[in-house]
């Protein structure tokens, strides 16, 4: 490893203590320490790519480009054109199960359908993008900042010179991330966050997203990334459906500056408790939330004999080497 | 509205993408949103009713409907 590949790590070196996080490692470690362990220090991937995972991953980035399209001065229908040709590009590799119940409704035609039907719902969006002081649009924004504390082991290092380049002094927790949107809607400003499921957008599916992480954490980081005052979370929810029309919700959560205080305060409590895992080198299992969401990846791992686990984990899941595992520093 | 047929649209949507014309493209968006305007419709809920399989003949089969056994509480 180079040194930049030294500064780009989100750990402590030669640690297990992360200083860079995002939604989806302090979600994972609010769920599980020992999932988190799993996922993102060890880099355990379940084997085969997720349907979910390229179906997200490829509409946030159709919608994405639809919006330079149109902020760059084209039409709709030039715009949706250029989507849909570059879309099916991507697409080519791609050929999910569709015997699988995920492959059904996640696929490179309910994609398609799903883009196409999107742009033409919002051709003329009641919650327009935010243009920015510098007249780029608000969108695909990827976040980072410092924090005003920092693990407390500060290892070594910091007399070796590898502190990273936007650091002067002992290593801060960073908080990062990415932002799909900041918009405006009846003269409020919120982050618009695009999200895709197979069941029902209604008001318990809406619900989840107060309390919720990812959304406190993209409230703040709205708030800093446009230095303005930013009133909560759009959740623009696309439900994919089969034989009904593709149905889209958009539902509002808010935070207070009280609830991101707390929010904050709490991730002292959070980080603490990590950085007390990664030293003493033990991340236990949260036992009450196995059976979440349809159930723990590592479920099948987890409630095997500790001395045989290792041996399950090899055979259904892949370890990505210490480079590809999920680092949020690295921008998208 | 396009007339462009699912066996048409399979056939586009094998070519390369990079290859595609405007109206390869156009064609493709076309028979998407006739799609949505027939689901909107209920069109495949319809379709699913006309060709509905004649009601089941349970005298055929041995079956008789019953009424739900009554239990009764002392």
């Amino acid at each position: 490893m180079d040194e930049l590949d030294k500064v780009l790590s989100p750990f402590l070196p030669n640690t297990e203590i992360r200083f860079a996080w995002d939604s989806t490692t302090l979600g994972a470690l609010k769920t599980c320490p020992r999932m988190y362990k799993y996922l993102y220090i060890d880099g355990w991937q379940p084997k085969g790519e997720s349907i979910h995972l390229r179906f997200g991953i490829e509409y946030h980035k159709a919608l994405e480009e639809y919006d330079h399209f149109k902020l760059s001065g084209d039409d709709h229908e030039t715009a949706l054109r250029n989507v849909v040709r570059q879309l099916l590009d991507r697409l080519r590799d791609w050929d999910p199960d569709t015997t699988s119940r995920a492959g059904q409704y996640k696929n490179p035609r309910t994609l398609l359908s799903l883009v196409i039907d999107y742009c033409d719902k919002f051709a003329d969006d009641p919650a327009p993008t935010i243009v920015r002081e510098d007249g780029r649009p608000a969108t695909e924004l990827s976040f980072r900042f410092e924090l005003d504390w920092g693990p407390q082991t500060q290892p070594e290092y910091q007399h070796e010179g590898h502190i990273p380049e936007w650091s002067s002094g002992p290593q801060p927790y960073v908080l990062c991330g990415h932002l799909d949107r900041v918009v405006s809607y009846n003269d409020e400003r919120f982050v618009m966050d695009r999200k895709t499921t197979t069941t029902t957008p209604g008001s318990y599916y809406m619900d989840q997203w107060s309390p919720n992480n990812q959304m406190s954490l993209y409230t703040i980081a709205g708030q800093i990334v446009m230095n303005t005052a930013i009133r909560g979370v759009i959740i623009d929810a696309a439900q994919v459906l089969l034989e009904k029309p593709n149905n889209f919700v958009r539902g509002f959560t808010y935070r207070t500056q009280a609830q991101s205080a707390e929010w904050l305060n709490d991730l002292k409590f959070w980080l603490h408790s990590a950085e007390n895992y990664a030293t003493v080198g033990y991340w236990p299992q949260n036992d009450t939330a196995c059976n979440n969401y349809g159930g723990c990846r590592f479920r099948g791992v987890c409630s095997r004999d500790p001395s045989v686990r290792e041996r399950f984990l090899e055979a259904d899941f892949v370890k990505l080497p210490p480079d590809q595992v999920w680092n949020p520093l690295i921008p998208r | 509205m396009s007339t462009t047929e699912p066996n048409d649209i399979d056939l586009l949507m094998s070519k390369d993408p990079l290859d595609m014309s405007e109206a390869d493209l156009d064609a493709i968006i076309a028979y998407n949103r006739n799609q949505r305007a027939a689901r909107e419709s209920g069109g495949s809920r319809k379709a699913r009713k006309d060709s509905a399989s004649p009601p089941l003949d349970l005298a055929k089969l041995g079956l008789k409907i019953t009424k739900p056994k009554v239990e009764r509480r002392m």
